[in-house]
């Protein structure tokens, strides 16, 4: 039973992967967020949240991997829970504004609001 | 003090850049967003390592990765269809998901390509198949709400103003993160938890145990239940420099009368990340994995709710279907009747 201890092989490991993970992790949150905000298609906006669940993913890891601790890692094993229960439930919810309004467009329902 | 001026122009070009992205444009213009954009990007990703990994090797692969998944999520959300949007998402996640292996989450980088590339994204791509009506793909162009994006100066200030902040502070706290990454003290907690974990997994450590001694019957426990004593210690290695090392004992048995061997782990002899992490998972957080079940079976629930199609059932169908007769017309009230 010979594993490799990917964990702590310390010299097999990109101390600089940390860093950059972590920019890219900030970079993709911001851009999901602009997404949401600014695209009009349901489906979409709700494509954005998942990248922002993503960005959240990276950021968790990187920062497991910063103090070698493994909760980072079980954090997006919840993560991906918490997205596929809002990807199930988004996508019914879109599909049942689409039968009734015929479209994808977030503002045909913007008169719910008072 | 990092200075920020650099990243903050950076992140302001990447904004106004996106802002032309998000609208629908013309040839130059757009390609001019393109090279703004692209040009932002490699000044945040230069000025950021910079600070966090000054000089160190291996910030080439993190950076090929980061361009991928940053530039597929930018084309995610400007481009027009739909099923492309999905697709570039594909990408975001592939390329994250090396990402991960570059941090060392091999069991996380192939969960993520499996759930999110594997059963979400074909989800999304089921909804926008049923929800589009083909006449208007392709002959018409996108519809109005695709090509034409909402506030689109506004939510880049927002995102702006988002990543200004995380990623100031990130590059504020590099001495902070350099510090902690590699540095002993967190290499050596990591390996007595490492060794903690492997004690606690009794049959693979009397499997490895039959392995490194063949006919070994398995490990002793000590008098306090302990399977292995786990030792830590400065040592002086030959270029002259302090590590710490860290080892554990384990006395292994053998059937027949033979006497006990001393077996001494290093961090090599340590389980991989899969083993690890499940170890983590259902040690650490029993609870949180007993309610990410709630979670997901409320979600189906909700799911079939939301998205069955609801019938109008009249009073007679509802007597029907509760085993009554059908309402006939004497049964009627008089006044409700004459109503």
């Amino acid at each position: 039973m010979n594993f490799a201890p990917p964990l702590l092989a310390a010299e097999a490991a990109l101390p600089g992967a940390v860093g950059g993970v972590l920019l890219v992790s900030a970079l993709l949150f911001s851009i999901g967020m602009v997404g949401f905000l600014a695209r009009r298609n349901m489906i979409i906006m709700f494509l954005s949240t998942e990248l922002m669940f993503q960005a959240a993913a990276l950021a968790m890891v990187a920062f497991g991997r910063m103090h070698l601790d493994l909760s980072g890692q079980v954090f997006v094993i919840f993560i991906l829970t918490v997205a596929a229960a809002e990807a199930a439930l988004a996508l019914g919810l879109v599909v049942l504004l689409y039968r009734r309004r015929e479209t994808l467009s977030a503002d045909a329902w913007s008169e719910i609001h008072e | 003090m990092i200075p920020l001026d650099t990243l903050y122009l950076a992140a302001v070009a990447g904004a106004i850049a996106l802002v032309f992205l998000l609208k629908p444009g013309s040839g130059s213009r757009r390609r001019a967003a393109v090279l703004v954009a692209l040009a932002a990007l490699g000044g945040i990703f230069a000025e950021g390592l910079r600070a966090l990994a000054p000089g160190e090797p291996g910030t080439i692969l993190p950076t090929i990765f980061g361009a991928i998944a940053v530039i597929a999520a930018v084309r995610m959300i400007t481009i027009s269809r739909p099923v492309l949007a999905a697709l570039h998402f594909v990408v975001v996640v592939v390329a994250s998901s090396s990402m991960f292996l570059l941090l060392q989450a091999e069991f996380m980088a192939f969960a993520l390509i499996i759930v999110y590339a594997g059963a979400i994204l074909i989800t999304y791509l089921f909804v926008l198949m049923l929800a589009r009506q083909s006449p208007t793909d392709s002959s018409e162009g996108p519809f109005d709400y695709d090509a034409i994006p909402r506030e689109p100066v506004a939510a880049c200030l927002v995102g702006l103003v988002l990543l200004a902040s995380i990623s100031g502070a990130i590059v504020q706290d590099a001495e902070s993160i350099r510090g902690t990454l590699e540095s002993p003290e967190t290499v050596a907690a990591a390996e007595i938890g490492g060794f903690e974990d492997l004690e606690a997994m009794p049959r693979l450590l009397d499997e490895m145990a039959t392995k490194a001694f063949p006919g070994a019957s398995g490990v002793a426990m000590d008098e306090s239940g302990r399977r292995l004593r786990i030792h830590r210690r400065v040592i002086t290695t030959e270029d002259g420099q302090e590590a710490i090392e860290v080892t554990a004992d384990a006395t292994v048995l053998f059937p027949g009368g033979e006497l006990p061997t001393i077996w001494t782990l290093t961090a090599a002899d340590l389980p991989g990340n899969t083993r690890l992490v499940g170890m983590k998972l259902v040690a650490s957080f029993p609870i949180s994995l007993e309610l990410a079940g709630v979670i997901l079976l409320m979600a189906m629930y909700g799911a079939v709710v939301l998205a069955r199609r609801q019938i109008e059932l009249g009073e007679d169908e509802r007597r029907e279907a509760a085993g009554l007769p059908r309402l006939s017309v004497e049964d009627v009230d008089p006044a409700g009747g004459a109503a």
